[in-house]
């Protein structure tokens, strides 16, 4: 890992200080970097379920059923070799062939704000450079087509990520309900397509002294926002955003919850052209009551993410859409008192499909109580360059960031070999 | 023989306005720096820019048509810069730009539950209203003791300290705040460009290993306690050694009794101290900081006026630290006063003209208050916020309430998770949709609604209500162009009223109004 202030690996320090001897267990570190090369990138776009708190890695995909810290669920077969998952994600423990899990993700953030900042772009919180959304960065490096939706869109909930060092125009743009995803986008009531000319028309006109006076790029950024919300406005593509248009059929695979309901949005739009979609799913901080509440939560994930899978499947187009479930971080092995977990960061889980992903593998092991990682660890950074890499973008690449400073898509990391196909 | 005349001349006059007898220190910088580099200033701006940006710099909210119309016959600019200090809104302004400043970044859903925000902003308001000076003002954040109501400066600590980790946030954040300085890089190896060490990093957090809070609930209710007590030793994480309290240069401390104490000792005679602070309040108001970004003052860093700035630190120092009258010194400044128009040729650096200050959070939400009356229409949201009985306790004030809201606009403004005090505006498709076409706002850009509504009844004259609409939000008249332009389009229109929400609608999203010019 590089320190992002100054471009100096952590890993020389530590090396000069200490020896390199005291860290023995890095060797995976020193391997030169394997060819993933020959085989193609398959993805197009990403389909980003943003699991909002963390959930238990215990009560979902890391089961340890019986251990004095496997709580009350049971574990059921899956098609993924040798893994077993929560009894409450049935269906899917039967796409398992299609999924493939990390199960030793982790970090050294407990923070749900400044975690979410790295399960978004690989790079810790530093208040000396903004770094892009991924989906930025997607939309970035795959181009956006013209005149059509933002290449990144985040449905339900607002990650706090933004363009970056990126311009603004790759932001993430926020749907904020998900029952209503086009309030600020459809034309306000009493103004019709007539009455927004007149309004525009005049706007442009009543800018022009200002702009002439005021001689600054961000005077062009207020403007070039104001285009771009205007043909939003004005898109053709807005009905990607009207699920009512699927089937009956189609709607019930994807169950009845609003995560449901996003899910399918989020399927409509990457088929617009739309690079990544995040949906949300919140309310997994379960301090208290984690159980029950990780049980309600489950049915809904199962519903949308299984309906995800099994629609984009058989519409041809799982091999080129990348599908991420995971959240900040995981939660304790222990119970705590009010029947809860709190913040865990030492392993915990993401489910990947599609996109070339090879799938029906579990990567990493945990040790009997789910303490530890006692096989294959996977750091964010490692995560971030396998979805990269996935999608055709050089994770090594560098950028300049709002201060001038050199700084690649990923710093370090090299991509999980056995998950691609 | 005639200098001495001359000087004794100078003096006379300059004792004569009895308290004020040093010239502006940035105008006599200024005005030999743009000589020395063949700089034409912009002219001075106009009563309208220039009441509109004080009031927004200081008070934090655009000014109001009469405020407007007093200032337009008045004239009387050093009166009115130091109405604006002593007014309660600045301090309500310095208090939300402090929270902001201090908390926001570690604000997350448990804070309203680690600390109490209403006793913390009133206490802000307070250190605000008595011009406690600026030394004083760090001393109570680092050092102070007590309970979190009672003594109310604790909640910084409190509510930063994270205990399931060592106290390193503590440091950084105070260091990053009070010093300018940067210590994250040296958080896992030395610093390779600057003289900060990773022992020297890991000592400045020991030196928060005794901060400890113990909460306890008593008959009349619940309450937390902040701690000094002696420091312990920390630990290194990936190594085996421990360090104890030691300030970035080296020395140690000559008692650990009350670390804090001594920290706080430390910031505020550092000779990095009062740069950074007249750093910070320069970019306040002038729109760029002496060193950008503003925690970054390094051994090697080159600010842009480097003289300039140690005069106004040496003058912050023998005005006892008061940032009143350092804010003072700037408002009255030459520089400061002078037009937003662009001048070729002159980097911005040169501050020939005033740069454009895009809206904080709190200025975005007081704009959106004033003019579309939001006050009025949040109500409803507000009182179930405050009448959630779902929400803890803590959560269901005022002050928490106005933090949300905060982070909305901040969200608005530039989604980032950079520290937010340095959000600075990028232009988000987000909030021109939510301005222009969201139902939530264009509700309110109607004629039956608040301040058009106001401006309709007041007059029928549509050259009268154009004015007003003007005045309310740009806090100027129409120019000549402009009034032609508009009493034409009044004039086609058919729904005459349609055309005022029109005009209400242009202004409100005008680039003029999102900048403070």
């Amino acid at each position: 890992m590089k320190c992002p202030q100054c471009s100096v690996s952590r890993r020389d320090f530590i090396k000069i200080a200490f020896g390199a001897g005291a860290f023995a267990f890095t060797p995976r570190l020193f391997l030169p970097r394997l060819s993933a090369d020959e085989k193609p990138a398959k993805a197009k776009a990403v389909i980003l379920l943003w699991m909002q708190g963390g959930p238990s890695q215990l009560d979902t995909f890391d089961p340890k059923p019986g251990a004095e810290t496997g709580g009350p669920f049971k574990a059921i077969e899956t098609r993924i070799e040798g893994a077993t998952i929560s009894e409450h994600l049935p269906r899917l423990a039967k796409l398992g062939d299609k999924i493939s899990l990390v199960r030793t993700l982790n970090s050294r953030d407990p923070n749900h704000d400044t975690a979410r900042y790295l399960l978004h772009t690989s790079y810790r919180v530093d208040s000396t450079v903004e770094h892009p959304h991924l989906g930025s960065l997607v939309a970035k490096e795959l181009g956006v087509s013209d005149g059509g939706l933002p290449g990144c869109i985040t449905v339900g909930s607002d990650s706090r990520v933004g363009s970056g060092y990126l311009t603004p125009d790759y932001a993430p743009l926020l749907i904020e309900k998900i029952d209503n995803p086009l309030e600020d986008l459809r034309l306000a009531r009493g103004v019709n397509k007539f009455r927004l000319e007149d309004r525009e028309s005049l706007l442009d006109k009543q800018n022009e002294s200002f702009a002439r006076d005021h001689q600054d790029a961000r005077v062009e950024h207020q403007h070039e926002a104001y285009r771009r919300a205007l043909s939003l406005i004005r898109s053709s593509h807005l009905k990607a955003f009207d699920i009512s248009e699927e089937n009956d059929e189609t709607q019930k695979l994807y169950g009845s919850s609003p995560f449901g309901k996003a899910c399918l949005m989020a399927r409509r739009l990457v088929e617009e052209g739309v690079r990544l979609v995040e949906v949300t799913l919140a309310d997994w901080d379960t301090h208290a009551d984690n159980f029950n509440r990780s049980k309600a939560l489950m049915g809904q994930l199962d519903a949308g993410m299984g309906g995800l899978i099994d629609d984009l499947s058989r519409r041809g187009s799982l091999k080129e859409t990348l599908v991420v479930c995971m959240g900040e971080f995981g939660r304790t092995p222990r119970v705590n008192s009010n029947n809860g977990r709190d913040h865990f960061t030492r392993a915990f889980c993401a489910a990947l499909a599609g996109g070339g992903i090879q799938g029906g593998l579990a990567v990493g092991r945990t040790n009997d109580l789910g303490t530890e990682v006692v096989e294959r660890p996977v750091s964010v950074q490692d995560l971030f360059v396998t979805i990269y890499r996935q999608l055709g973008i050089d994770p090594s690449k560098q950028f300049t960031s709002q201060t001038g400073r050199p700084i690649r898509v990923v710093d370090g990391g090299e991509p999980v070999q056995e998950l691609i196909s | 023989m005639r200098r001495a005349i001359l000087a004794v001349l100078l003096l006379l006059t300059l004792t004569a306005f009895g308290e004020e007898p040093r010239p502006n220190p940035i105008d006599a910088y200024l005005d030999a720096y743009w000589e020395r580099n063949r700089i034409t200033p912009s002219p001075a701006a106009s009563d309208h820019e220039l009441l509109r940006r004080m009031t927004f710099d200081v008070l934090g909210r655009p000014p109001k048509p009469d405020e407007v119309r007093g200032f337009e016959k008045s004239k009387d600019r050093e009166k009115k810069i130091d109405e604006l200090l002593a007014s309660d809104e600045a301090a309500e302004y310095f208090a939300d730009t402090w929270m902001r400043t201090l908390l926001n970044y570690r604000f997350d859903e448990t804070a309203p539950a680690r600390m109490s925000f209403p006793a913390f902003r009133s206490y802000l308001k307070k250190v605000y209203a008595d011009d406690v000076s600026y030394k004083g003002f760090v001393s109570q954040i680092l050092a102070e003791t007590g309970d979190y109501t009672k003594k109310p400066a604790v909640n910084w600590v409190l509510v930063t300290l994270d205990p399931k980790e060592p106290p390193y946030e503590l440091a950084s954040r105070a260091t990053r705040i009070f010093l300018g300085r940067q210590m994250q890089c040296a958080r896992c190896h030395d610093h390779p460009h600057e003289k900060i060490s990773q022992v020297a990093v890991w000592g400045m957090t020991a030196f928060f290993s005794g901060a400890k809070a113990k909460s306890r609930t008593t008959f009349d209710g619940f309450s937390i306690k902040l701690l000094d007590e002696p420091a312990q030793k920390v630990k290194i994480p990936d190594t085996e050694t421990s360090v104890e309290p030691r300030f970035l240069d080296g020395r140690k401390p000559s008692s650990l009794e009350s670390p804090r104490r001594s920290f706080a000792d430390f910031v505020v005679t550092s000779p990095q101290f009062p740069r950074a602070i007249v750093n910070r309040v320069w970019a306040h108001f002038m729109g760029r900081g002496f060193v950008e970004p503003l925690d970054r003052f390094t051994e090697m860093s080159q600010p842009t006026h480097p003289e300039l700035l140690a005069t106004l630190s040496d003058e912050f120092v023998r005005d006892g630290t008061s940032l009143r009258k350092l804010a003072r010194t700037i408002l009255r400044s030459r520089a400061y006063q002078l037009s937003s128009k662009t001048v070729p040729g002159a980097p911005q650096t040169a501050h020939a003209c005033m740069a454009l200050k895009p809206q904080d959070p709190i200025q975005l939400l007081n704009t959106l208050k004033w003019t579309l009356e939001l006050d009025v229409f949040l109500k409803g949201f507000y009182e179930t916020f405050i009448g959630n009985k779902a929400l803890p306790e803590s959560y269901r004030n005022e002050a928490v309430f106005g933090v949300y809201l905060q982070m909305y606009a901040a969200a608005l403004l530039a989604p980032t998770g950079s520290a937010p005090e340095e959000q600075r505006y990028t232009g988000t498709v987000r909030l021109a949709l939510k301005l222009m076409n969201s139902n939530d706002l264009q509700n309110l850009v109607k004629a039956e609604w608040g301040r058009l509504k106001e401006i309709l009844a007041k007059s029928a004259s549509p050259e009268d209500r154009l004015t007003e609409i003007f005045y309310t939000l740009l806090g100027r008249p129409p120019s000549s162009e402009e009034r032609d332009r508009y009493l034409s389009y009044i004039e086609k229109k058919h729904e005459k009223n349609a055309a005022y929400e029109d005009i209400y609608w242009t202004l409100l999203n005008s680039t003029e109004l999102a900048f403070n010019h």
